[in-house]
């Protein structure tokens, strides 16, 4: 039983067919959202209000004829997509909703899942950056180092950011702050600072706009993705719709209070509250307009991290008074 | 589990460490020295260390290698050793590699001669940061000024001439 219970974790909930089709949902979401504020329809045409159409987008692409530039590092070009996509659907598996008990450690949640999800996450912009360099194309090389040299700024308040929470419930791991927060749902405030910044982080490190500097079509093309096409850029794709989830439902499960409550009302809180972080990134995406790689470095040294940092003050602060 | 999830994890160190030797770019050996490092990580984890497993993790595979890839990449280090220096580093390679392997015996000749310590069930985060700041506080403080002090040194290095 404990085997079958495993598998189905690993392959439908929330394995890879639940984070192939929710992703490509949350894709429609954020792309409806953004087009509605700005006046457009969106994705109308596949499915009914276009719901399919990130599906039909990717089919589209497996489909499309897949070049290998001849200059490439071949090897590390086309492993990269493959490694990329593994590393998003393995952090996913880290996230509370079902399957864990709260006393022992399990695959799925241990002490410390935290930093390790964490981890995860950052992996993905090194890919990106490999990505570019092994395309040996100036525009992706570009693109590349400016990968790089945005999660130098916004990694570390990001970390921050996302471990006061998890100090004032004295846990690194995700169940047990979660589970700290649903018995103490007013100490969610404390946090407010540090779900602002993470949620800037978080736009940051999907690389979506006023960040999307590393692949700036008005200057340096495809940035990243220039050489990829056909299944590897599908793939990739994918690899930033499931990061998304996972990043928003990271911040969901520190910030939020997480999913307790079993199965059923874990799986309608894990919906609820990551559609909710998504609108606020799309929120972000429509209300701004695209930064200078300097100045996203600048910001994230000069206004996130010290705001971050204050969070932790008024976290210790809290600790120390109220608990 | 555990005794299967050893072997595989300490063949995937050793086999990544020996493709890290072997692969002739420097950018595809310190890929193969992250999987190293992860596979150690891993490793630690199973001796029921999971703070310094975590570290291992985050600084060397994290932190470290993307540092390090950083310089590969901006550098062209493809054109490899000029061929005049080669006998000196060939020496200097022999060299340093009779005292590793001396230090390894060593090491190993105490380690098989004494009876491991028993080692306590988990060491806790907790414990290693008291030790941190009490038993190890000067060693620790003076580890930070080095690096404080490397990175000055970088920072003037790297500064230009006309204060630009």
């Amino acid at each position: 039983m404990a085997a079958v219970k495993t598998l189905l974790y690993l392959v439908v909930y929330p394995g890879l067919l639940f984070l192939f089709v929710y992703s490509t949902f949350c894709e429609w979401f954020d792309r409806k959202v953004y087009a509605r504020l700005q006046n457009r329809m969106g994705p109308t045409h596949t499915g009914r209000g276009g719901i399919l159409q990130p599906i039909a987008d990717f089919f589209k692409l497996m489909a499309k004829e897949d070049i290998v530039p001849d200059r490439a590092d071949k090897k590390l070009f086309k492993a990269l997509p493959v490694v990329g996509l593994a590393v998003v659907l393995t952090a996913a598996l880290l996230l509370p909703l079902w399957h864990y008990q709260p006393g022992a450690s399990t695959f799925n949640s241990f002490q410390g899942d935290l930093i390790i999800l964490l981890y995860l996450l950052s992996l993905p912009t090194l890919i990106l950056f490999l990505a570019g360099w092994a395309s040996t194309n100036a525009f992706s090389i570009i693109g590349g180092t400016r990968v790089l040299t945005m999660l130098f700024g916004y990694e570390v308040p990001l970390f921050l950011a996302v471990l006061s929470p998890a100090m004032l419930a004295g846990s690194w791991r995700l169940v047990e702050i979660a589970a700290f927060y649903q018995h103490r749902p007013y100490l969610l405030l404390v946090n407010l600072l540090g779900f602002a910044v993470a949620l800037v982080c978080v736009q940051a490190k999907l690389e979506r706009t006023p960040f999307d500097i590393p692949h700036a079509e008005t200057e340096i093309v495809g940035g990243t993705f220039t050489e990829y096409s056909g299944k590897k850029l599908a793939l990739f794709r994918l690899m930033t719709d499931v990061e998304m989830v996972v990043s928003a439902g990271l911040l969901s499960a520190v910030f939020l209070g997480g999913f307790g409550g079993g199965l059923i009302l874990g799986f309608i809180q894990f919906v609820l509250k990551t559609l909710f972080v998504i609108f606020l990134l799309s929120l972000m995406r429509a209300l701004t307009s695209r930064l200078r790689v300097d100045q996203v470095v600048a910001m994230a040294w000069k206004y996130l991290a010290p705001l971050a940092v204050l969070q932790l003050l008024i976290v210790i602060l809290v600790k120390g008074l109220v608990l | 589990m555990a005794a299967v999830l050893f072997w595989v994890f300490s063949c995937v160190s050793i086999g990544a460490v020996l493709a890290m030797i072997l692969s002739r770019h420097p950018a595809h050996a310190a890929l193969w020295l992250v999987l190293a490092f992860a596979s150690l990580g891993g490793l630690f984890g199973l001796l029921a260390a999971p703070f310094v497993a975590v570290v291992q993790i985050i600084i060397y595979a994290g932190a470290i290698m993307v540092l390090f890839l950083f310089v590969l990449m901006t550098i062209d280090a493809k054109a490899g050793i000029p061929g005049e220096k080669r006998t000196f580093a060939l020496a200097a390679a022999i060299v340093l590699a009779l005292l590793l392997l001396a230090e390894i015996g060593l090491a190993a000749r105490s380690l098989l001669l004494a009876p491991a310590a028993a080692v306590s069930d988990s060491i806790k985060t907790a414990a290693i940061g008291r030790l941190l700041f009490e038993k190890y506080l000067y060693p620790f403080e003076i580890t930070s000024l080095l690096i404080m002090a490397a990175l000055v040194g970088a920072v003037a290095l790297v500064k230009k001439k006309d204060g630009a």
